[in-house]
């Protein structure tokens, strides 16, 4: 017993000469190190991909083609779809103008995926110009908040996969 | 970031969007669209800041340059605003893709 209580400031010692010469200091044994059959490396983590960020899209089109356009517009991913009927503030001169007599007009409210807009943008550009009384305006804000996986992945459209 | 586009909402009490048109094109806005909606209140609260909520309510939003935001704000404050029959309210939000106004390219803000 008293043999063991003379070593131990010995061994210190020793460890001490040691990290002085070699200009390093003594590393602390690792729990897992000292645990045997355990490995000594903590598995590393694969890195997850984030989670796509979504925009609000918002589309001001006539009344009339409202369904056309939210049809298309479900091919671009955007699920979660709102339509609310609407009014063109244009006046009498400018409608006259332009050879037009209604200004109804229903507004499609959207998630889209910003990765996505791009391309729904350049779909509904040839639209814009190409079908007749099919004008309108598209313009996306982008969210900043959502609370609710579920919904969440309604609206980005992932009904599998990993975590979020 | 900086973004080319705003879009200007304005809830106005229901007839008082023309207004807010005029105002908003004294400014350089090129139109914008109404939508009918209803406001909600608390009525303890109308009654603590001395106000009366009419339900019927519009919304008008419009789509104008970054530019000119600023203004156009000002002015529906003055013409529209709570202080005024029309107790409208206006706020912006920043536009960061935009189709069909001016040219027909998608513009990226």
């Amino acid at each position: 017993m008293e043999d063991n209580e003379k070593k131990a400031p010995a061994t210190t010692e020793v460890k001490s000469k040691v990290a002085r010469a070699t200009g390093k200091t003594a590393r602390e044994p690792k729990k897992a190190e000292l645990e045997p059959g355990k490995s000594q490396r903590a598995p590393r983590k694969r890195a997850e991909p984030k989670p796509p960020k979504v925009d609000l899209m918002i589309t001001v089109v006539n009344r009339e083609k409202a369904e056309f356009y939210s049809d298309y517009l479900q091919e671009y991913e955007v699920n979660m779809q709102f339509i609310v009927q609407a009014h063109g503030t244009a006046s009498e001169e400018i409608l006259n103008y332009l050879g037009m007599t209604a200004t109804d007009k229903a507004v499609i409210f959207g998630i889209i995926r910003q990765d996505k807009v791009k391309e729904a943008f350049s779909g509904l550009s040839d639209k814009f110009t190409t079908i007749k009384r099919g004008a309108g305006i598209s313009f996306t804000v982008p969210l900043t908040s959502a609370i609710g996986v579920a919904i969440y992945r309604f609206m980005i459209n992932q009904t599998q996969g990993g975590r979020l | 970031m900086k973004f080319q586009h705003e879009v200007i909402f304005c809830i106005v009490n229901t007839g008082f969007s023309d207004a807010v048109m005029d105002s908003a094109k004294k400014f350089g806005a090129r139109g914008g669209t109404v939508i009918r909606a209803r406001g909600t209140a608390n009525p303890e609260a109308e009654k603590l800041f001395g106000i009366t909520i009419q339900p019927e309510k519009e919304m008008v939003m419009i789509l104008v340059p970054s530019e000119l935001k600023d203004n156009i704000l000002h002015a529906l404050y003055n013409d529209v605003g709570l202080n005024t029959a029309g107790a409208g309210i206006a706020f912006s939000l920043p536009v960061d893709n935009v189709l069909g106004v001016g040219g027909n390219e998608p513009a990226k803000s």
